[in-house]
């Protein structure tokens, strides 16, 4: 008597995870927000909290783009409140939280490894008129 | 008239080549994939807020006896190791991947010795050096890693503006 292995569900399976692995498989580890982060052998997982993503072609509160940058570069009409941006001071106020820590409420900072430091600065600047005492930067782990 | 002959009802289709590609080609993609870990840097830059933000001039008076680490485009520069500033220059062209980490994670060493209860180092970044760097920079002042040993160095990076080319004085 002949005996047959069904393997259609095993090959279902098998397709369902390949196309899985295909599709979430990114080697440049990159987001679809062109987000490039820097590596850093500092093992502390990072910590849900507000977030500020600092991208060459601008800067996301939210996930909603609050300044327009160019290439890395501020463009001369951005509207400034001495060092910081305005536009982000105001997109980022309202993300305190009223419950913060007693050393004062902390800001993800998610910066593309491109940007320079007189950007990432009057981020950070805006970051603190908005009420935010603490940064802690991402990184992609090297471990 | 002769019948077209068709596969009988119910022929199973030999799916072992599908299966047999596609159990290789799973374990190819497992071992290429490295899955991604997000990490933190936690970074004090209360100076920055604008109330407070010290002039160069300002930082050098009260920031004398501290570990300072210019971040240049030309290279490093520590005060605090020694008598006077440490000149760590860059390779060119002076990519982030060009600054000598290795030398700046000694000299912390170093400073860690001189100022055995300090925790904070300032970082004071020229305005073009990008972010990169910054990271490198922060994992140099913040451990010591030889081989399986970690040793902490400063924990608290705090970043300040105001980098420039002329040397501090004393």
């Amino acid at each position: 008597m002949e005996s047959t292995l069904i393997i259609t569900s095993m090959v279902d399976m098998f397709t369902l995870v390949l196309l899985f692995l295909l599709v979430f498989y990114d080697p440049a580890f990159q987001s679809d927000t062109g987000l490039e982060l820097p590596e850093s052998a500092t093992d502390m997982a990072v910590e849900k909290g507000p977030t500020v993503r600092v991208l060459p072609s601008g800067v996301e509160v939210g996930g909603r783009v609050v300044l327009v940058l160019d290439s890395g570069r501020i463009p001369g009409h951005t509207v400034m409140r001495g060092k910081a941006f305005a536009d982000v001071i105001d997109a980022l106020a309202p993300l305190r939280s009223p419950d913060a820590p007693p050393e004062g409420p902390s800001l993800v900072v998610e910066c593309d490894r491109r940007v320079p430091w007189t950007v990432l600065g009057s981020v950070l600047e805006s970051a603190a008129e908005a009420g935010f005492a603490r940064y802690r930067f991402a990184a992609h782990g090297t471990d | 008239m002769r019948r077209r002959e068709r596969n009988p009802v119910g022929a199973n289709i030999d799916l072992t080549p599908v299966l047999s590609t596609i159990v290789h080609i799973i374990p190819i993609v497992l071992i290429a994939v490295r899955f991604v870990t997000i990490v933190q840097q936690p970074i004090d830059a209360r100076p920055l807020q604008a109330s407070e933000a010290p002039s160069r001039e300002v930082l050098d008076e009260q920031e004398r006896e501290r570990v300072v680490i210019r971040v240049l485009e030309s290279g490093f520069r520590v005060r605090g190791v020694g008598e006077g500033e440490t000149q760590l220059p860059c390779r060119a062209p002076c990519a982030p991947a060009d600054y000598d980490y290795v030398a700046l994670s000694d000299a912390m060493v170093s400073a860690r010795a001189q100022h055995p209860a300090e925790t904070q180092v300032v970082v004071a970044p020229d305005a073009d050096v990008p972010y990169e760097t910054l990271m490198g920079v922060f994992d140099a002042v913040t451990l010591r890693r030889d081989g399986t040993t970690v040793r902490p160095l400063f924990a608290q990076p705090m970043l300040v503006n105001g980098a420039d080319e002329k040397p501090v004085p004393g």
